[in-house]
């Protein structure tokens, strides 16, 4: 499939629906989204105004839907696209924004120019415009089934590590489950603490569940480029597998865009409601523990804050699950300033922690998040998202802070009650 | 309405205007974002209060010259008001629906 500036175009135009054509209308450059944008906040730089990454789509919405753009275009006035154009505003739409949605919270007019960020993507990668990185993630995930490149013989491997760790089998292909687990390539790799950790709370809240090997990777490359076909192929594997297994929930893990796809996009790329449930672990695991299946036994003794992952709380509506979880186990829990839904992002989300030509501005923006920690005066912080949780790993070792990052799900097994 | 009140409302929009101007002018961002679309949308918002201030206090112009040029002020106003940012006045009930509706669907105050 080639990528051409015509493709692209034809994206640009075909995602203008009427949230956008009335974002558009409603903006009156008041400039507030600048000063919500973790980009522009720390650097100081005009060009990472939220809005004016989207400045190539608003001129197609400009030149081909309202009356004086299309008047203007006809008379030859209007400054068409350009290559060179979206070349130069690749690193605005990709490497700038982790499409945290912390501008659509803030926007007077009430625009969600994150949504807007999400479909030009598709423009941006139709005429060949994104990150090569993001490319080769994308191919990878398409091709092989995971962005970072992982098969299911490495998941294997890991679960045969966690039943000897652990001693409890963990289902495969178990038909009739109640749960469908899936993981993030980050945690396979990176965390095998997850798998871990669920398989005791599990086992002990007597769950039923299982894994699939034609569906265990949640990330979802194609929402991060920008190109719903790809993200449609993705999140298909999971509704084929969930209703292959008849489960009767599909659980999100840690990771913040896993939760996005699926739970979000997914019935809306897959054009039909699913037949299943979405929820995001922490959610499953708030109800257990509202259910009293999820027995925990002593408090963490260490001063300990959450780190809201975007996609999952601001972009996600999970914002109270993770306060109850810690408050079951976590004796000194300190919130960081701006916590819930107006949290800074990590700065590594929407492709920006697989984009290597990012990394730079990744670390310069992880400035506040530094601060956030200082304030809090803790040296152990809890997230929900594998990809926030690397990202913060780096920011943190770059900033020379010694502070731990832990998942909420393997803290919680910590202090799990077991064997009643 | 009491003459007074008006005439002090109008004063304050004016000054109020100026002021946004300046905020426009003076802020990297605003002053990057800004085209001529938001100078004319500020003008031809400036113009009716202007010239019907100075038509009721009978300043520079006749009398019934600046009153018709209030009115053409409002008529451009009015004219311009849907090609413009000012359509904003409208079309911001349909972008916060969109906005309150997607996060309310997740359970999200925004």
């Amino acid at each position: 499939m080639s990528a051409t500036l015509a493709k692209g175009i034809n994206a640009f135009k075909e995602v203008i629906d009427t949230p956008i054509a009335s974002y558009f209308s409603s903006c009156v450059h008041c400039g507030l989204c600048a000063e919500a944008c973790l980009f522009h906040n720390e650097t100081g730089d005009p060009k990472y105004t939220p809005i004016h990454k989207l400045e190539p789509l608003r001129r197609v919405w400009k030149q081909e839907y309202t009356l004086l753009g299309k008047l203007g275009k006809m008379l030859g006035l209007s400054k068409p696209v350009t290559d060179e154009e979206l070349t130069e505003w690749e690193p605005l739409v990709y490497d700038s924004c982790t499409m945290c949605g912390r501008c659509s919270m803030v926007c007077p007019v009430g625009n969600d120019i994150t949504y807007m960020i999400r479909k030009m993507r598709e423009g941006m990668s139709a005429s060949g415009h994104a990150p090569e990185d993001m490319k080769g993630a994308t191919k990878r995930a398409i091709e092989i089934g995971s962005p970072m490149g992982i098969k299911w013989p490495a998941v294997q491997a890991q679960i045969k590590h966690v039943q000897a760790e652990t001693n409890i089998e963990v289902p495969v292909d178990k038909m009739g489950a109640d749960y469908l687990v899936l993981m993030s390539s980050m945690e396979i790799i990176n965390f095998p603490e997850y798998l871990s950790a669920i398989s005791r709370i599990f086992k002990q809240a007597g769950v039923s569940w299982t894994l699939a090997p034609d569906a265990f990777e949640a990330t979802n490359s194609g929402i991060q480029i920008g190109s719903s076909d790809l993200a449609r192929e993705i999140v298909s594997r999971i509704v084929v597998a969930a209703e292959r297994l008849k489960v009767k929930c599909v659980i999100s893990p840690e990771c913040g865009h896993a939760f996005t796809a699926i739970r979000w996009e997914g019935p809306n790329l897959m054009g039909k409601p699913f037949g299943f449930e979405v929820k995001h672990i922490l959610e499953v695991l708030d109800e257990l523990h509202a259910a009293g299946k999820l027995k925990t036994k002593g408090k963490d003794k260490r001063p300990l804050t959450y780190h809201d992952p975007c996609q999952i709380t601001r972009r996600g509506g999970v914002v109270e699950q993770p306060r109850r979880l810690l408050g079951s186990v976590a004796e000194d829990f300190r919130e960081m300033p701006d916590a819930g839904v107006m949290n800074w992002c990590c700065g590594g989300g929407g492709g920006v922690s697989a984009n290597s030509r990012a990394e730079p501005l990744r670390l310069e923006v992880f400035k506040v998040k530094k601060r956030q920690i200082e304030a809090t005066g803790v040296h152990t912080m809890i997230t929900a998202c594998a990809n926030c949780r690397i990202v913060m790993e780096e920011g943190l070792e770059h900033y020379h802070m010694k502070v731990e990052v832990l998942g909420l799900t393997e803290l919680l097994a910590e202090y799990l009650v077991e064997g009643e | 309405m009491p003459s007074a009140l008006v005439d002090a409302s109008v004063v304050a929009a004016i000054v109020a205007l100026f002021v946004l101007l300046a905020h426009r002018l003076n802020n990297p961002v605003k002053r990057m974002l800004s085209g001529f679309g938001d100078y004319l949308a500020w003008t031809v918002t400036l113009l009716p209060l202007l010239t019907g201030y100075m038509a009721y206090h009978h300043l520079m112009l006749e009398y019934t010259l600046m009153l018709s040029l209030h009115i053409f002020s409002v008529e451009l106003l009015l004219v311009l008001l849907p090609f413009t940012k000012l359509f904003h006045t409208f079309s911001v009930f349909v972008s916060r629906w969109y906005n309150g509706d997607f996060y309310g669907r997740k359970g999200v105050a925004s």
